[in-house]
């Protein structure tokens, strides 16, 4: 899809309004299956978002500042037995971003407006 | 099927789409797949999803992949293309040409495009020359001139004194290209091409793919004396074609 400058595209808004209604949660860092679990719970979409398209975009929201992620403690993920997790957290960039998604007139997708209404 | 052969196939697709990647970003995407993939299979609606979460990222996945491909392996993956490319179109003219009535018939045609052809042949070789030199071990000449900036200036000429030997190779098989194919010594020139094109293609994207930390491998070097020996071939057998016709 192309992007107008400064703008997000319709899964970048919704990471950020997943991440933000994580945060709201009192849920300060997510991985790549959580926020896939949110936007799939939050939303009409029967699908969790793709592995590729996922975690590109969530490059790119790092890139953009609006996440920043660290991999959690490998002694930590041994203890119970699972792979280690990076995790993520929204930015006040990105908090900025996920507000203005959700004061915004139009929004794109009905997925991204119940997310904004959680 | 099941999630754990799902789960296998998109190990395998991770592995793949992320072989040329540099280490860090390579060991980073498979990490962080694998712990998606971990909860994936504890979650019944992830469970079930694996393949399709797969199949939908790919365009994803395949265009990060491109994106963040390191330099050395892009040039490679160019390479090899351009290569397979040239090969199927010089293939496909030497089965299929038919006979030109311009290069049989027209008073200029031959002399120039026999000329343009030697102009490319003696360019190709000398531009090898520099290269295989230097795979070999042999700092001369422009000993001084690191591999990696000889190859970069070096190989946009190569790759058109390429170009032009096959385009005018080929204008001047058409001249007659019911004989020549049945000429034993063409066929062994173009056996001979073929495998010191197929040489020029290891170099550029085996041996050189790490140009700037580039040392004489033994693969290297054998690389270098085997382009050596296939130019001199080709030079004495192309001029003993003429005489077996």
């Amino acid at each position: 899809m192309r992007r107008k400058p400064g703008t997000l595209v319709p899964l970048e808004q919704a990471l950020c309004l997943a991440a933000a209604a994580l945060r709201r949660r009192g849920l300060e860092t997510f991985h790549g299956f959580s926020i896939a679990k949110e936007i799939q719970d939050a939303g009409d979409t029967r699908l969790l978002t793709a592995y590729g398209t996922l975690y590109r975009a969530l490059g790119r929201l790092e890139q953009m500042g609006l996440v920043t992620s660290v991999w959690e403690d490998a002694q930590l993920a041994a203890d119970e037995g699972r792979p280690r997790r990076r995790l993520y957290s929204i930015t006040d960039a990105g908090l900025k971003a996920a507000a203005e998604t959700r004061a915004a007139p139009k929004r794109p997708a009905r997925r991204i407006s119940r997310l904004a209404d959680a | 099927m099941r999630a754990q052969t799902a789960a296998n196939l998109l190990r395998w697709w991770t592995r793949l789409y992320t072989v040329a990647m540099p280490l860090e970003q390579r060991e980073r995407r498979r990490a962080e797949v694998e712990s998606d993939l971990w909860e994936s299979l504890r979650d019944p609606a992830g469970s079930r999803q694996i393949l399709s979460r797969l199949l939908l990222g790919v365009a994803d996945d395949v265009g990060w992949s491109i994106t963040h491909m390191e330099q050395t392996s892009r040039s490679s993956l160019w390479w090899s293309v351009g290569s397979l490319l040239v090969f199927v179109a010089v293939a496909g003219t030497l089965i299929y040409a038919p006979e030109s009535a311009v290069m049989r018939e027209a008073i200029w045609a031959w002399p120039t495009v026999a000329g343009l052809h030697v102009v490319g042949i003696v360019t190709l070789i000398s531009l090898r020359l520099l290269i295989d030199l230097r795979l070999i071990g042999l700092r001369w000449p422009f000993g001084g001139v690191p591999m990696a900036t000889l190859a970069r200036r070096v190989t946009p000429w190569t790759a058109l004194a390429v170009l032009l030997t096959l385009a005018t190779g080929l204008a001047l098989y058409a001249v007659d290209p019911g004989d020549l194919a049945a000429n034993s010594m063409f066929q062994i020139k173009i056996a001979a091409l073929v495998l010191a094109l197929v040489n020029v293609w290891y170099c550029h994207a085996v041996a050189l793919r790490d140009a700037a930390q580039w040392q004489p491998t033994p693969a290297a070097r054998a690389s270098g004396y085997l382009s050596l020996t296939l130019w001199a071939v080709l030079i004495g057998i192309s001029l003993l074609v003429p005489y077996t016709a």
